[in-house]
């Protein structure tokens, strides 16, 4: 087996982020740029709305998270708990957006559920239920969209924490199941997952996807009011799009930083003084209903708002208050699909594509690392490089290289866009689970007459294969979700499922965006099936066989 | 019945010296025992042996078997056994399935292998378990189906890396009796390398002793 150099990945992966970054800096760093910049009306505001959503949505997902992982873990629920988490986590954040829309505005179920009988409304009210002007929408959607990311990333670090002794020796030690729990095994689990709450933040902070359907608009959030420049079809708008990137790279930083800093010197001052205040109560039991309550309540309003988007995507006729279309029919899905169909042909090649060479380049790569985890490290610290930066940051700058390129508006552009965002998740399933397999199966292999590549394509990639279709299933639903790196590389010339259900969204078309929105879900949704139903179906007489 | 010999070898590592300069020579059915703790490079010897030793390591010497020298051979052409602390079956196929593998360098016909498998499985009274998952196996016939997948393959020399570590006692006899039973049997050279004091006095053969870095026999 011929191994690839990490600087096959790096090449494919960090240096188009960090050729797009300094092109980004190059165009942004102008004076005239930042005084126009400066002066925006409602920067401040824009800025603020932006800050807040995206730090108040990543507490709320993540005190959440906990709470549902620890409450399914000491009612031994934790693949109920996963299995819930999926649907919500495979489905791209502009379908959730469109969903909760479908949900939460004033024409929406929730509204039509309590009307005429408790409200006497017998017309959606004139009230700002989304797109309202604090961000309270988004917050919902962005916590509705990062609790099934964060329950997974807790649940994958739990597997690595000793939490059942821990558990036993608070218990022992005579503390209640919630003050053993949040004093022993959460702070293990959060010191795993603090990059992956960094993502959460950062694109909390920075998204454009969820803020079209979800966020205020007068001003909007600052990534769209950069958004909205960039796409101006004045180019004098432009340079300030490219100041406007790089304040938001300086804000989403200095948040970032807060939030260390504030974790460190505050939360976690506090938190140990309550650790070992002796206090052995804590008024929390972890299997009582109202814990249950916070994470049900979040993955149920995710497969809601799914429903929502499927029964609008077939409702015909469908006039306020009635809770049910007049009639359900699938001629509007019909005649849709011919019209989504080069849209779906895009996403899924791109997709596919995306995530073969994602696989064959990372397993090449973690192959010549299996035995190397400082560098194993060094090179997840670089790919993850893309998901701890604001989009915008450095897509802006990496549409002009791609220009340079020739490669911008190409299929093969965007799908090396995708490539930055979905390495990184091939990269931490395939690498860590090769690096656990125990170096002696090669040796033995070959002792026992077999070439290297018969050793890998026989003995190990076999064993790696449940991993491989778990990195497929991810690696396309990212593939999927992408709207910003579309967008930028493909310069409004691909269109995707995303791009086609965020312009439907924006010119108020409901049920095409509905349509859009649940092919959306669907689609990443079926390959998970699927590779759900082949891992299950290979090896099933192989108790041993990594999981 | 071949002889297993050692010329010079030595393993250093961020320029210093681990182990050697080793110069044996092991006699069919001999078994030489390498004891020591852990750290002191044993394990990097059998690697440097099988062919796998790890570019950090620097080693120097010549390796051969019946005056062929084998240092610079691939893993596959070197023609030796290893058997580990963990039986290392693959856990994706079944018993018959890593039994196969390991008589994929015996040129065997393949409508001959289901037969040879059967018998030699039968041989070590495991009757029947070709079909089986490994991970259904205790730990005892583990090792056995990992002796006899190495055997199988008709390795000209062994090496064994603490083999027997991992079994609870009364296993641990009986594979260790079982294990140097066929070493003589077949007139194999073996390399045992181990901390424990029982292994060596089981191997009945000459011992050498490595206390730290640099240790030399």
């Amino acid at each position: 087996m011929k191994t690839a150099p990490p600087g096959a990945l790096l090449l494919v992966a960090v240096v188009p982020v960090m050729a797009g970054l300094i092109a980004t800096l190059a165009e942004g760093l102008s004076l005239p740029a930042w005084r126009e910049l400066l002066s925006e009306p409602g920067l401040v505001q824009a800025l603020l709305v932006s800050v807040s959503s995206g730090v108040v949505s990543t507490l709320v997902a993540l005190a959440v998270a906990h709470l549902a992982v620890a409450t399914a873990f000491v009612r031994h629920r934790q693949a109920t708990l996963r299995l819930a988490a999926l649907p919500t986590l495979a489905t791209p954040h502009v379908a959730v957006a469109i969903g909760l829309v479908l949900l939460l505005a004033p024409s929406g179920l929730v509204m039509r559920a309590l009307s005429p009988w408790a409200t006497g409304f017998e017309q959606p009210p004139d009230w700002a239920t989304v797109q309202d002007p604090f961000g309270l929408a988004l917050i919902v959607g962005l916590v509705v969209k990062e609790v099934p990311f964060l329950i997974l990333v807790l649940l994958g670090t739990l597997a690595q924490v000793p939490a059942e002794r821990l558990m036993t020796q608070g218990r022992v030690l005579g503390y209640g199941g919630g003050k053993a729990w949040f004093v022993a095994v959460a702070p293990l689990l959060q010191r795993q997952a603090r990059l992956a709450t960094v993502t959460v933040l950062v694109f909390g902070i920075t998204n454009v996807e969820m803020a079209l359907a979800l966020g205020p608009t007068r001003p909007s959030t600052f990534s769209l009011l950069v958004w909205s420049w960039f796409t101006d079809a004045d180019l004098a708008t432009r340079s300030k799009a490219y100041a406007g990137a790089l304040l938001l790279l300086l804000v989403t930083a200095g948040v970032v930083a807060a939030t260390a800093a504030a974790s460190r010197y505050l939360l976690a001052p506090g938190w140990q003084a309550w650790a070992s205040s002796g206090d052995r109560a804590l008024s929390l039991r972890l299997n009582g209903r109202a814990m249950q309550l916070w994470g049900r309540a979040v993955l149920g309003l995710g497969a809601v708002a799914l429903i929502a988007l499927l029964v609008r995507s077939v409702g015909g006729t469908w006039r306020f208050p009635a809770v049910w279309p007049a009639q359900l029919s699938l001629s509007a899905w019909i005649q849709s699909v011919e019209d989504m169909q080069p849209a779906v042909t895009a996403s899924v090649t791109l997709g596919l594509a995306a995530t073969v060479i994602a696989l064959a380049l990372v397993l090449a790569v973690a192959e010549g690392l299996h035995d190397k985890p400082v560098a194993r490290g060094r090179v997840a610290a670089l790919l993850l490089v893309p998901l701890v930066l604001p989009q915008m940051a450095f897509l802006f700058g990496l549409q002009t290289v791609l220009l340079r390129l020739e490669l911008d508006g190409s299929w093969s552009g965007v799908l090396w866009s995708h490539l930055l965002f979905v390495l990184p998740y091939a990269w931490i399933v395939l690498a860590e689970a090769r690096a656990q397999l125990a170096p002696g199966y090669r040796i033995v292999a070959r002792t026992l007459g077999a070439g290297p590549f018969t050793t890998w394509s026989r003995i190990l990639l076999p064993q790696l294969l449940r991993s491989i279709l778990v990195a497929a299933g991810l690696c396309f639903a990212v593939s999927m979700a992408l709207y910003l790196p579309t967008q930028f590389a493909g310069g409004g010339r691909i269109v995707t499922v995303t791009t086609e259900a965020a312009v439907a969204m924006s010119s108020g078309d409901l049920r095409s965006a509905a349509s859009y929105g649940v092919m959306q879900a669907l689609l990443p949704l079926a390959l998970f099936a699927v590779t759900a139903w082949v891992s299950r179906s290979v090896f099933t007489r192989r108790r041993g066989m990594p999981a | 019945m071949s002889t297993l010999s050692l010329q010079a070898v030595s393993l250093a590592v961020d320029g210093k010296r681990l182990l050697g300069p080793l110069d044996v020579e092991i006699a069919p059915g001999q078994v030489l025992s390498i004891a020591g703790r852990s750290g002191t490079g044993k394990s990097s010897l059998l690697a440097y042996l099988c062919g796998v030793l790890p570019p950090v390591f620097v080693a120097s010497g010549r390796v051969l078997i019946d005056g062929e020298d084998i240092t610079s051979l691939p893993a596959e052409r070197r023609g030796l056994g290893i058997l580990f602390q963990d039986d290392l079956l693959f856990p994706h196929l079944d018993v018959g399935g890593n039994l196969a593998f390991g008589l994929r360098r015996t040129g065997v016909p393949a409508n001959e292998r289901g037969r040879l498998i059967a018998a030699a499985l039968a041989s070590f009274d495991l009757e029947g378990f070709g079909p089986r998952d490994p991970a259904t196996l205790s730990g005892g016939q583990r090792a056995r189906v990992s002796l006899l997948r190495t055997l199988l393959s008709e390795p000209r020399a062994l090496l064994l890396d603490e083999p027997f570590a991992h079994l609870d006692d009364e296993t641990r006899s009986s594979i260790r009796a079982l294990v140097f039973e066929e070493v003589k049997r077949r007139g194999l050279p073996t390399l045992l390398v181990t901390h424990d004091a029982e292994d060596v006095a089981a191997a009945q053969g000459p011992v050498i002793r490595i206390d730290g870095p640099g240790g030399m026999p």
